[in-house]
């Protein structure tokens, strides 16, 4: 066996630990499930509404804004997940909302349009690196996705928004995302709707193809169902979750320099991915708010000594996760879950 | 001789051992066989189709790997209402040569034919025309359960638009339920909502072999089926398999077990080193002396 057929039957079995049995659905639960359910689910919405608040001692709200972003860009990672497959474009698909953020508000384009063209445009990149998956697997899309995003850096990026800190090209927020809270907000309320598209696609016959499709793509092809149609549609939801995060990164930092896409922190979130449970949603966002919040709470608490320690300390809880529960947080939550709601295992 | 040459003549010779027709086994089918003729001649079981229209018609089939010629010239007649056997050796080219007429490997030189036009294009579309397969190392999808496996396949034969040869019945059943019904009929007895992953090998085999058939092919390729399965289930395979010639599907069957090629095949060709040695029926096949002196050995 190949190295490259190892890695791909490793990144199989990572998403398969993270995703193989879902809790059963609404209507087929248990009354302590049901309550469970009920109270999880306004425990969430209470949480999401009060959590700027609650944390204001430990940090501003800027850090739970950006967690969010992150969680969408490690969500964006994870969607790949469901074909077996690891971009390290993410952050170039990133860079992309910035640059078409930028572009429309300088042409006088209102910001409420500019979300819907951004996910659109997304597409033709999206095909870009659909061309690479409907040719290479596994490791080989992930060395092209790689190249790719290096590519863009180095002609595009650092041309367009510039490596001194892009000061020449500040993004304007509108009025009513004048506060950090009311982008948090927003980004929440757009990463609920994007977590629920992708759960019920993962629950839709759409859903089932792309399962069968990672399980054997040769079986799936034979039998009569097209491989490529599935890898381009998820390739475009990825990529417009990504364009859609850096969108909203955009509206948050104001300047942002083209370091901020370098694709060498494209293996950060892919890594991010993993500690999430590669091809769960839930799992993904969890990451993405650990690791994208957390650093910057550390931050404000030391006072600042721990600045430039975020690898770092999402290091050590990668390490501490994937050795305690390979599956990731999802694999995690799912056996908390379980056990809350009295599921045998 | 070199000692490269010698142990390849050891091994082949051992493996041709292995293909000779076991008696006992060739006992055991011959009255399996007869009561599915009579059975059909009563008219009390399905009727039997008597089309014989050419499904494949494959000629001058050649590939080359490298320094190897996988399959050098090789031509095959799959017919509807038919079993047609392809033997021979390890290495011989059988799976290659599915592997051609599935798509997967584009011959060097050839004319595929399927229902009278040349068979072109993709693996996918191959497989919507009604080309439908199993593989050597059976390939489920593990992740999924035998249900979802069986419904993947009926969704094919609804978006291509394909009818039931085997059983017209099933186009007004359900999804779920036609695909309880295959699942039934290839002799699967478990549990349908359980996860692919956790199938014993013969079940493996016999759900992909489900799979196939709920795709509704009008051609289907079997790459070694009985390989795994116990003597009740290979049994119910050779049935089954006539059962479905009978009922017009045309089936083109890889096997190493002679028992069963014998049992159930029309025709039979024989490749070595990728050539064809022989074709006929099993009869002539067994008596060719090339087929023989290269493959059966004297003692069959």
């Amino acid at each position: 066996m190949s190295v490259a057929t190892e890695l791909r039957a490793d990144l199989k079995a990572a998403v398969v630990a993270s995703t193989d049995v879902m809790l059963p659905l609404p209507g087929r639960l248990r009354p302590r499930a049901l309550i469970a359910r009920t109270f999880g689910f306004a425990l969430l919405v209470v949480g999401i509404f009060t959590m700027p608040s609650l944390l204001s001692r430990a940090g501003p709200t800027y850090a739970l804004a950006v967690g969010v972003i992150v969680a969408m860009a490690v969500l964006s990672v994870s969607v790949l997940g469901w074909i077996g497959e690891i971009s390290m474009a993410t952050l170039a698909q990133m860079g992309m909302g910035v640059v078409i953020l930028n572009y429309l508000q300088r042409h006088g384009v209102a910001f409420a349009a500019i979300v819907p063209i951004a996910v659109l445009a997304s597409i033709p990149v999206s095909l870009v690196l659909g061309v690479f998956a409907l040719r290479l697997r596994g490791v080989y899309f992930a060395i092209a996705t790689l190249a790719f995003a290096t590519l863009a850096q180095k002609s595009f990026f650092s041309s367009y928004l510039g490596t001194e800190g892009g000061f020449e090209k500040p993004l304007v927020r509108p009025s009513y995302l004048a506060s950090d809270k009311h982008v948090y907000y927003l980004e929440v309320g757009t990463l609920v709707v994007v977590a629920v598209i992708c759960y019920l696609i993962l629950r839709s016959p759409i859903g089932t193809r792309l399962t069968a499709l990672r399980d054997s793509e040769m079986a799936f092809a034979v039998l009569g169902h097209s491989p490529a149609r599935y890898k381009l549609f998820t390739v475009c939801l990825s990529g417009a979750i990504a364009t859609l995060a850096g969108t909203y990164y955009g509206i948050l930092q104001q300047v942002v320099p083209s370091n901020y896409f370098a694709p060498g922190l494209a293996i950060a979130y892919f890594a991010y991915g993993v500690v999430g449970g590669l091809g769960s949603v839930g799992g993904a966002i969890a990451a993405g708010l650990v690791f994208g919040s957390t650093p910057r709470y550390l931050e404000t608490l030391s006072h600042g000594k721990l600045v430039g320690y975020d690898l770092f300390f999402a290091a050590a809880v990668a390490l501490i996760i994937i050795l305690w529960v390979p599956g990731g947080i999802a694999a995690l939550g799912r056996r908390i879950w379980r056990r809350i709601e009295g599921v045998p295992r | 001789m070199s000692p490269e040459v010698t142990n390849y003549r050891t091994a082949r010779a051992a493996h041709t051992a292995e293909l000779r027709p076991d008696p006992e086994k060739m006992a055991r089918f011959a009255p399996l066989r007869a009561r599915l003729g009579a059975l059909l001649a009563e008219g009390t079981g399905p009727t039997r189709s008597t089309d014989r229209t050419e499904i494949l018609a494959v000629s001058g089939l050649s590939i080359r790997f490298g320094g190897l010629q996988a399959l050098d010239n090789v031509d095959l007649v799959a017919r509807a209402g038919e079993v047609t056997g392809v033997i021979g050796p390890n290495g011989a080219g059988k799976t290659t040569f599915f592997n051609c007429v599935s798509g997967l490997y584009p011959p060097d030189r050839g004319q595929i034919n399927f229902e009278g036009q040349p068979l072109k294009g993709s693996v996918v579309s191959r497989g919507r025309r009604g080309l439908g397969r199993t593989f050597q190392s059976p390939r489920l999808f593990s992740s999924l359960s035998v249900l979802d496996n069986l419904a993947l396949g009926c969704a094919v034969a609804e978006s291509a638009g394909r009818t039931y040869t085997f059983d017209s019945t099933l186009a007004r059943l359900d999804r779920a339920e036609r695909a309880e019904r295959i699942a039934r009929l290839v002799g699967f007895r478990g549990d349908l909502a359980s996860p692919a992953s956790g199938l014993a090998f013969g079940d493996l085999r016999v759900i992909e072999f489900a799979r196939a058939l709920c795709a509704a092919p009008r051609l289907l390729m079997l790459d070694e089926p009985a390989s795994g399965l116990d003597v009740e289930q290979a049994d119910d395979l050779v049935a089954l398999l006539r059962r479905l010639a009978d009922l017009g599907l045309a089936v083109l069957l890889i096997e190493h077990d002679m028992a069963v090629v014998m049992g159930v095949c029309d025709v039979i060709t024989v490749l070595n080193f990728g050539t064809v040695l022989a074709t006929g029926t099993p009869e002539q096949v067994q008596s060719d002396e090339n087929v023989i002196e290269a493959y059966l050995g004297r003692s069959a």
